[in-house]
């Protein structure tokens, strides 16, 4: 499974340094997050790192607002069309053309194409998608288009919905698809109905013999292997490590809020984060050098983290943290899938047992996860891969 | 009514009624150059017309050997009233519905012959670009050598040809049998699919012993509620290693993307576990 960086507010330095260490990737640029200026200059130097760039259009939402989204011509001419123009009028066909301009230098041969999030999957969010789709294929001809599905919670925990959207999917004339998610709580999801219909989506999706790229991922996303997904998507800030709608948003001056800058130890083999306090009992336990990640996660942003004085004493902020959650979370992306669905999934299995393991001393020794803690997740996907295994397993048996 | 047809059908011999009176469709027995052909006639209705002959057209156009063969079809004057016809290949034996209710629970060797053939008849479809759309225990004949015939293609769709059922919000099919995307008149979904549904709703019933949509029972619209929110619960089969019970769940999925996708996925399938299971 291949891994993406899920451009966020303040990660250009951080995509260029990582597009540097890992000899190049792939990252999906946001307008709600870059200027319009930024956005040619930004996916140059993308290039220059033997990288690839993607540009998600974010026209989720007609009542969105975000001050950096409104600046952005093809966004406003989103906006300033009615649904019925959009629809039925000139407005997908403006919609599309401005956005052919958008990216026109950008050297973009892939294209996510826009949609709203469906807050019911309907006939009027399918009539959406098509009048997109009509469009897209003037604009862009002889270059790949991935239909963007984005799905409300509501919808995700409907597997009729979910379903639907397989069904219609399938007529579409597009290379591929990427999927959005709503979560019903939050960053990890607690309702294993919710994990299993991604699966559920994202592998009959796949089934269609087309690219499936799931955005706002996280490590609880590492289970998507077994839907034999093409690659997943993160980032920095929670923000886009789940898919938050409300982020297109301005927020309310009553709701701002400062956010605590607390950096997150990523412990890949425990699928959790722990503060660096935690991280201090952990070393007062002895146990602090069973947190230590695998030299083969290739990161080294932690390791001053274990060099014998305790943790939350060294100077180890959020960029650290999130360099060594993105550079660990790529290294786990790329070993997950095998060779065949049974063996992934075995193998994904065995990762959250090893997780289970792990955690259950930690905790039993007083270094917990917090909310972040993954021991409240693990039975979400065990049980969520026990159900998508009933209903795709025998496909995915025969088509890997 | 018998001279009537005699006259008309002057190269038929030995002609008895099979299924008379009422009803669009009248089937007569005869012989033809000494062979046992199916004589029917069928009212005509301007609204079924096109139906009819797609019917006609869908038959002469399979290569199968689960079909009986048509032989002659066109039109007639039954006492001034116009027919369309057909003579067909006579087959013998009686219907699997008549097995059924004899005898409710099958031998597994038998239900794996029986899947056998009709996926060998699905994959003539396909290829045909046909979807049967109505297969159910009424509309399959077992000869004495325990061939499958199957029969009734009424509600055929032609996939290469644009569709001559109403649009709407229901389509056609028998409640119980028929795949959910039928009875939704999602045209653009129905396919081989939608006969795999049947043709596992079938093997269910002939391990089960009943059709679980009809239990407990109650009316049509219930019926076919209960294909669209119900999962058949998992068929616990002697002699079986949970293979086939698994096969069969599968082409029964209310989900059209969790069947097998098409007659060579799910006879790939089947092979494996009619090779293991087969006595």
């Amino acid at each position: 499974m291949e891994f993406y960086l899920q451009f966020g507010w303040g990660m250009m330095g951080l995509t260029e340094e990582l597009l540097r260490n890992w000899g190049g990737g792939k990252v999906i640029l946001s307008p709600r997050d870059l200027e319009p200026q930024q956005v040619p200059r930004f996916s140059q130097k993308v290039l220059s790192l033997t990288g690839e760039v993607l540009l998600d259009p974010q026209c989720y939402a007609r009542g969105a607002d975000h001050h950096r989204l409104l600046r952005h011509e093809y966004f406003q001419i989103f906006k300033s069309n009615t649904s019925s123009s959009l629809l039925t009028g000139p407005g997908a066909e403006q919609l599309l053309s401005a956005l052919a301009r958008l990216v026109a230098p950008l050297g973009i041969r892939r294209h996510i194409l826009p949609s709203l999030l469906a807050n019911t999957v309907d006939d009027l969010w399918f009539a959406f998608q098509e009048r997109i789709l009509e469009e897209a294929l003037n604009h862009f001809r002889d270059d790949s288009l991935l239909a963007t599905i984005a799905l409300s919670s509501v919808s995700m925990l409907d597997e009729d919905q979910v379903e639907a959207v397989i069904d219609r999917a399938s007529t579409w004339p597009v290379n591929g698809f990427y999927v959005v998610a709503e979560s019903p709580s939050g960053y990890l999801v607690d309702n294993p109905m919710w994990v299993a219909n991604l699966l559920i989506l994202t592998s009959g999706l796949k089934l269609l013999d087309k690219e499936v790229v799931v955005g706002y991922c996280n490590h609880q996303s590492l289970c998507l292997a077994a839907a034999n997904v093409d690659a997943i998507s993160s980032g920095t800030w929670l923000n886009l490590r789940n898919f938050p709608p409300d982020k297109f948003y301005m927020p309310s001056i009553d709701d701002v809020s400062i956010p605590t800058p607390i950096a997150w130890y990523y412990c890949p083999h425990a699928l959790s984060e722990f503060t660096l306090p935690f991280m201090d009992i952990a070393k007062k336990q002895n146990v602090l050098d069973e947190m230590r990640c695998n030299p083969a996660a290739g990161s080294n942003y932690a390791d001053v983290l274990f060099t014998g004085a305790s943790p939350a004493s060294i100077r180890w902020g959020k960029d650290q943290a999130f360099r060594h959650y993105l550079t660990c979370l790529r290294s786990q992306t790329a070993s997950v899938r095998k060779g065949t669905y049974r063996e992934t999934l075995s193998s994904y299995r065995q990762m959250l047992s090893e997780a289970e393991r792990v955690l259950h001393r930690f905790n039993s020794l007083g270094v917990f996860g917090l909310d972040r803690d993954f021991r409240n997740y693990i039975d979400v996907n065990r049980s969520a891969l026990i159900y998508f295994d009933q209903a795709r397993g025998h496909q995915l048996r025969r088509n890997w | 009514m018998i001279s009537e047809i005699r006259r008309q059908f002057h190269q038929l011999t030995n002609i008895d009624p099979m299924r008379m009176g009422g009803g669009q469709k009248e089937v007569f027995r005869a012989i033809l150059n000494g062979e046992a052909v199916a004589l029917k006639l069928i009212r005509v209705y301007a609204s079924d017309q096109e139906r009819t002959e797609r019917e006609i057209a869908a038959v002469t156009k399979l290569n199968s050997d689960y079909v009986p063969e048509i032989y002659d079809s066109g039109k007639c004057r039954i006492f001034g009233e116009e027919r369309n016809y057909i003579i067909e290949q006579f087959i013998e034996g009686g219907t699997y519905r008549q097995i059924l209710d004899s005898r409710p629970v099958q031998e597994l060797n038998d239900v794996l012959f029986l899947a056998d053939q009709l996926l060998k008849a699905c994959s003539d479809f396909e290829t045909a670009d046909l979807v049967h759309r109505d297969i159910k225990p009424g509309n399959l004949i077992i000869d004495p050598g325990g061939r499958v015939w199957i029969i009734d293609f009424g509600l055929v769709r032609h996939l290469d040809l644009p569709s001559v059922t109403p649009s709407g919000l229901f389509g056609v099919g028998t409640p119980g049998y028929a795949a959910p995307e039928q009875f939704r008149n999602l045209k653009f979904l129905i396919n081989i699919r939608a006969d795999f549904f049947s043709i596992g709703v079938v093997l269910y019933e002939a391990l089960r012993g009943y059709n679980p949509y009809f239990v407990p029972p109650t009316n049509q619209l219930e019926i076919i509620r209960r294909v669209e929110q119900q999962n058949l619960p998992r068929l616990s089969i002697p002699g079986d290693d949970g293979g086939f019970s698994e096969f069969i769940n599968a082409l029964a999925q209310r989900f059209p993307s969790r069947r097998p996708q098409s007659a060579a996925e799910a006879i790939d399938w089947f092979v494996q576990i009619y090779s293991r299971l087969r006595r």
